[in-house]
């Protein structure tokens, strides 16, 4: 008998042992938080923010933290610098970029960011015409995200609170307080221009052109339902809502050989047709600046400019604030159509040889 | 559900042990079995509860069968039900499991394009479908009388064993549940069960997990693969897949024993045997009996003369490669480990003067070296990683490769890169290290006699929280062009 009360004490002890521990774990991630799931950073410790934790640590960053003016948009959002934006248009600038993003997910951010408790000023975002033809609904593709993280279920919190990567994130920051570095700012949050290189070989690695395609595609009545659906839901839902907030929207400039690619394709006239479709809808909105530098001919035709056939470099990103605060580019009823003939005659004729 | 999972840990283990045991406590047995009944389909319907028709079908339909085999008296009828007993269950086993595959193997031999269903595998179902089909048989055998419908099911979906085994027989498992005296908490049973359900854990989420981050990057670029580093994915493989299995197994019998139900034995320390009979001895232990009665014998054993055996026991290598996955890589590891049997048995007297060590390596690698054909998606993937180790051309091991390895506790713990800095890859060789010791000088969950003692006591904390804080992790981003 006295045995058996032996091994009763133990499972208790363990059970409580284990409790013990996991509480204290626990209540570490809970107060560092450095995903900032709870709360916005404590003063003094220095946090790190991380291109590969985007997706973590968004959510967090627009619930939390104060700011009245938000970047966000794909990779090519990723080397902007809030404080060029500060230094222009003033205000507080946060960054939250999600590489690879669809304009589900971009929406889905910003309509947390207008739930905070913060008054939203000003708006800056990249409209990606590769992610247009997108359903309504669609993500990332192959990408477990991180439900427990944007959701309101407390339950799920398990995931947060006893993730080891969490802790690790948590201890990251507890060790750069300790060695005196200060926390990542949003100049150098997601950056990947230190890791890049750029110019013509590199663009040219990366992409294959097919066998050119003879006949031109044409978009069709469904593509364009999908197209204003997408439009609808994921973008002028939140500006008809809010007509006090700026939105700053733009195209990104993609290189010539992106547009190689399309014409090879036998596409060209479809993705402007889109894309047409996209300028149309938003145009209709007062309380837009709507912006394309695809037609600075002088910066997409030079590759240097790129790592690949999409993905400019950060001095890009820094003109391209400079032009939306001096409102260069701008897309108006008026010129739209003037645009998008000279794109069209432009790249139709281009000599595409010379990277062949 | 999985055992390795928060809401098992937190809340499915704890509320399915109070409740059976309040129940119990009540003297209420047969609403306890049913509450474990209910539990056990809610772990089981947890991530698709569609598959929850398949089960309960299955079970109602073969008690129905083997309750007209109990009523029925004519031999010949009884022996017809038997039959379709039988064939039923193969037929949803092959519909479920080999649709696909057949369909496919037609097209391509005949040039056809019958259409694939991509039927969604029901977790488990070659594990209890395996059990009520030896159930069948032994009540044509007239040795189940008197079990009702609630001790069937619990016995087929009793959740410790549902999903991946170990293969229980009637005989083992009913007489437990009828017993009275395990019907309340005993506290041996519970610290035992803790104590081997924290073993298990932590071999599956902290060794097989660790390993399989090595077999995934190796197998998802095997054509770029060096033969070193070939050789240390396959011993990976190796590793990983009896952590992941019998740690499966042990969380299994873990829980089996807080239950107070003892499950068998289903791996005796595999990669100590010093040949490939032996290592059938230690490996998987319940589908290598389950295999034996009702296959091998069946079909004569080695009743029938040298020759009939041994074409018996191709035979039932063959059934056990075809029970693991529609693929021709497991027919082919089935194969070629059943003529590797019969082999060993022809020249046992030879091997039995080889050396210990060189019967021990010669295991190991033939064990191994067959793993990779059974973890490769074609013949051709599998033939191609062999041709890697056996080119023995080049022993350079890439970063990726060590980076698997490189928990960031350890490196926690590794201040100032002591070790790190000294060694190259001292992590992948610690862990690889670790692994070899583990498999051949611990003491398998049977062997383990415990005492609640307070070192055993941090040991077991220590290894349940860490393999908690491990369950979930920041998902990799996977986009590479970004």
């Amino acid at each position: 008998m006295q045995e058996k009360s032996h091994e009763s004490k133990w499972s208790v002890w363990v059970m409580i042992a284990l409790f013990i521990c996991l509480f204290i774990y626990g209540a570490v991630i809970i107060y560092v938080d450095p995903f900032f799931h709870y709360h916005a950073p404590i003063k003094g410790i220095s946090y790190s923010l991380e291109r590969d934790n985007e997706r973590y640590q968004n959510w967090g960053i627009l619930s939390h933290f104060s700011y009245d003016t938000i970047i966000i948009g794909t990779s090519l959002t990723e080397n902007f610098k809030p404080s060029e934006w500060e230094a222009l248009m003033g205000g507080t600038v946060v960054k939250t970029p999600l590489a690879g993003g669809t304009y589900k997910e971009m929406n889905d951010h910003l309509k947390r960011a207008f739930s905070s408790s913060n008054e939203i000023k000003m708006v800056i975002r990249a409209l990606d015409i590769q992610c247009l033809i997108y359903d309504k609904d669609a993500m990332m593709e192959n990408y477990v995200f991180p439900t427990y993280m944007t959701n309101d279920n407390l339950l799920d919190d398990v995931y947060y609170v006893f993730n080891k990567d969490v802790m690790k994130w948590s201890i990251t920051a507890l060790q750069n307080t300790a060695k005196g570095y200060p926390m990542t700012s949003f100049d150098e949050y997601a950056n990947w221009m230190p890791e890049t290189y750029y110019g013509k070989e590199n663009v040219l690695l990366t992409y294959k052109l097919g066998e050119p395609e003879t006949s031109e595609r044409e978009l069709t009545q469904e593509e364009i339902l999908t197209i204003k659906e997408n439009v609808r839901q994921n973008v002028t839902e939140l500006i008809e809502a809010y007509p006090e907030t700026t939105f700053y929207l733009f195209i990104p400039p993609y290189s010539i050989c992106y547009w190689d690619e399309i014409v090879n394709k036998g596409e060209l006239s479809y993705w402007l047709a889109a894309e047409r479709v996209l300028v149309e809808e938003l145009l209709k909105y007062s309380n837009i600046k709507l912006y394309s530098f695809e037609n600075i001919f002088e910066v997409i035709c030079n590759l240097d400019n790129y790592k690949d056939t999409v993905h400019y470099g950060e001095w890009i990103n820094t003109e391209i604030l400079q032009w939306m605060a001096e409102e260069q580019y701008l897309l108006t009823e008026e010129n739209y159509m003037d645009y998008f003939k000279e794109m069209e005659e432009f790249l139709q004729v281009y000599d595409y040889t010379i990277f062949h | 559900m999985l055992f390795n999972s928060y809401i098992f840990v937190f809340l499915f283990l704890p509320l399915t042990l109070i409740g059976y045991y309040i129940l119990n406590h009540t003297k209420n047995y047969s609403m306890a079995n049913i509450f474990l009944i209910g539990m056990s389909l809610w772990f089981y319907g947890y991530y698709n509860p569609s598959y929850l028709a398949v089960i309960c079908t299955s079970v109602l339909a073969n008690y129905t069968l083997t309750q007209m085999m109990d009523k029925l008296e004519s031999e010949s009828v009884r022996k017809f039900i038997l039959g379709i007993g039988i064939f039923g269950n193969a037929v949803s086993i092959f519909y479920f499991k080999y649709y696909d595959f057949f369909v496919d193997n037609i097209n391509s031999v005949l040039n056809t394009s019958f259409q694939l269903r991509h039927i969604v595998l029901p977790l488990g179902i070659s594990f209890f479908t395996f059990q009520q089909m030896s159930y069948l048989v032994d009540s044509y055998r007239g040795q189940t009388k008197g079990y009702g419908f609630i001790e069937y099911a619990l016995f087929v979906v009793y959740f410790p064993q549902l999903i991946a085994g170990p293969i229980v027989l009637h005989n083992e498992v009913i007489p437990q549940f009828r017993d009275e005296n395990r019907r309340s908490v005993n506290s041996e049973n519970m610290a035992k069960g803790i104590y081997i359900f924290a073993l298990g854990l932590a071999k599956k989420v902290l060794i097989a997990d660790t390993f399989g981050r090595a077999v995934s990057w190796g197998f998802g670029t095997v054509s770029s693969l060096s033969s070193m580093e070939a050789i240390l994915v396959s011993i990976s493989y190796t590793l990983q897949l009896f952590f992941d299995f019998s740690g499966y197994c042990d969380m299994a019998i873990g829980i089996g024993y807080m239950f107070n139900i003892q499950l068998p034995q289903n791996f005796n320390s595999p990669h100590k045997a010093t040949s490939i009979l032996d290592f059938w001895s230690r490996w998987h232990m319940s589908l290598t009996r389950f295999l034996r009665q009702y296959v091998y014998f069946p079909l004569g054993g080695s009743k029938k003369g040298t020759i009939r055996t041994y074409i018996n026991i191709i035979i039932v290598f063959l059934v056990s490669g075809i029970w693991h996955g529609a693929n021709w890589t497991y027919i082919v590891w089935g194969l070629l480990h059943g003529i590797l049997n019969c082999l060993n048995r022809m020249f046992e007297k030879q091997w039995s003067k080889v050396h210990v060590v060189v019967q021990w390596m010669a295991t190991f690698t033939t064990v191994s070296g067959l793993l990779v054909i059974f973890r490769s998606n074609t013949m051709a993937e599998a033939i191609a990683f062999l041709k890697k180790i056996i080119w023995l051309g080049d022993f350079s091991i890439r970063n990726e490769l060590k980076q698997c390895f490189a928990l960031y506790e350890l490196q926690l713990i590794d201040v100032g890169n002591v070790f790190t800095s000294r060694i190259d890859g001292f992590y992948m060789w610690g862990i690889l290290l670790l692994g070899f010791l583990l498999i051949l000088n611990a003491p398998n969950s049977n062997e383990i006699v415990f005492k609640p003692t307070k070192k055993r006591g941090v040991f077991t904390v220590l290894l349940l929280f860490w393999s908690i804080v491990s369950l979930a992790g920041v998902s990799e981003f996977l986009y590479f062009g970004f």
